[in-house]
């Protein structure tokens, strides 16, 4: 029995592997094209979870902020992007806690952060501190914020007028039914029936090489972001 | 440019990108080496490399590297 589920677990990872270096193979010229702008301007995402974090492995540009693969509630998300400065100014507060996943549990001011992918605290909080100084850096520069996030974390309807209001023009945010009145949101159509969108850095189907998060054209909106003033 | 100030020259790159002060690297370092670099930190340390010295590397380029010495190979062969 054992010796089966060994040979399950084998033959998923195979395939998870082989998924994902075919994925890469079709980013692979788009990550070119943007590789060659970023060195003129610098794309800060803050994302509200993982997505961030995957679309800068996707295409391969530089993390200039600490959220990046992390997860907050909405309203928090919300707090960090309306006024990111004071924010990571804050020393971020690890005592050990974890959260249902496992993940570290660090307090940002009133703020609670889920510092995922990181096994050692310390290693989470330095990636953080390290996040926050790359930021510092890159707003001395020629930059642009971007923000993404979902309705999956204690979502209500007040937090679109808020995300509407955000000062920045690229921003996207996921939501399981539309919102046609509110510009920068994006429906993830076939959802209207769950309280929130799924995970969306899962891939479609088992077969499909498209995560969820590929509905978006990130491509072109990372692209039009890193030529604008150039 | 000699190999010794490219290496200094990135020494101080790869402090400011990985946030630690402790790293000194020689020819034979790789990633298995300063724990901090990996794929993500790999990129921007490539894009400040490219801003400090004024180069373009392909996307293949940065990605075929096995250690120091190669990138430093490639940012001679770039200045020349």
């Amino acid at each position: 029995m054992h010796f089966l589920h060994e040979k399950i677990r084998n033959f998923k990872h195979s395939f998870d592997q082989n998924k994902e270096n075919r994925r890469h193979q079709k980013f692979e010229e788009q990550a070119a094209s943007l590789f060659k702008l970023c060195t003129k301007k610098s794309i800060i995402v803050l994302s509200s979870d993982c997505v961030g974090g995957r679309l800068m492995y996707d295409y391969r540009l530089p993390v200039y902020t600490p959220t990046v693969n992390n997860w907050y509630s909405d309203d928090g998300f919300l707090k960090i992007c309306e006024n990111p400065i004071e924010y990571f100014k804050m020393p971020l507060i690890l005592n050990g806690e974890r959260d249902k996943k496992g993940n570290f549990i660090g307090l940002l001011g009133d703020i609670v952060c889920h510092l995922g992918h990181e096994a050692d605290p310390e290693k989470a909080l330095k990636k953080w501190n390290r996040g926050c100084k790359q930021f510092f850096r890159a707003i001395k520069g020629n930059y642009e914020i971007c923000v993404i996030m979902n309705d999956r974390n204690h979502f209500n309807d007040s937090f679109i007028k808020r995300f509407e209001a955000l000062p920045y023009k690229n921003k996207v945010l996921f939501t399981h039914i539309p919102h046609p009145e509110a510009p920068h949101t994006f429906y993830m159509e076939g959802e209207d029936s769950l309280p929130y969108v799924k995970t969306m850095t899962l891939y479609e189907n088992i077969f499909s090489t498209k995560r969820r998060y590929d509905r978006f054209d990130f491509y072109h909106w990372f692209y039009n972001m890193l030529n604008e003033d150039i | 440019m000699e190999r010794k100030e490219i290496i200094e020259k990135l020494n101080d790159i790869f402090i400011d990108v990985m946030d630690n002060d402790e790293i000194s690297i020689a020819e034979s370092t790789t990633s298995n080496d300063i724990e901090e670099w990996d794929s993500l930190t790999h990129v921007h340390l490539v894009v400040e490399i490219q801003r400090a010295f004024g180069i373009n590397f392909s996307a293949k380029e940065m990605m075929n590297w096995n250690n120091v010495g190669e990138m430093v190979d490639s940012i001679i062969q770039k200045k020349s």
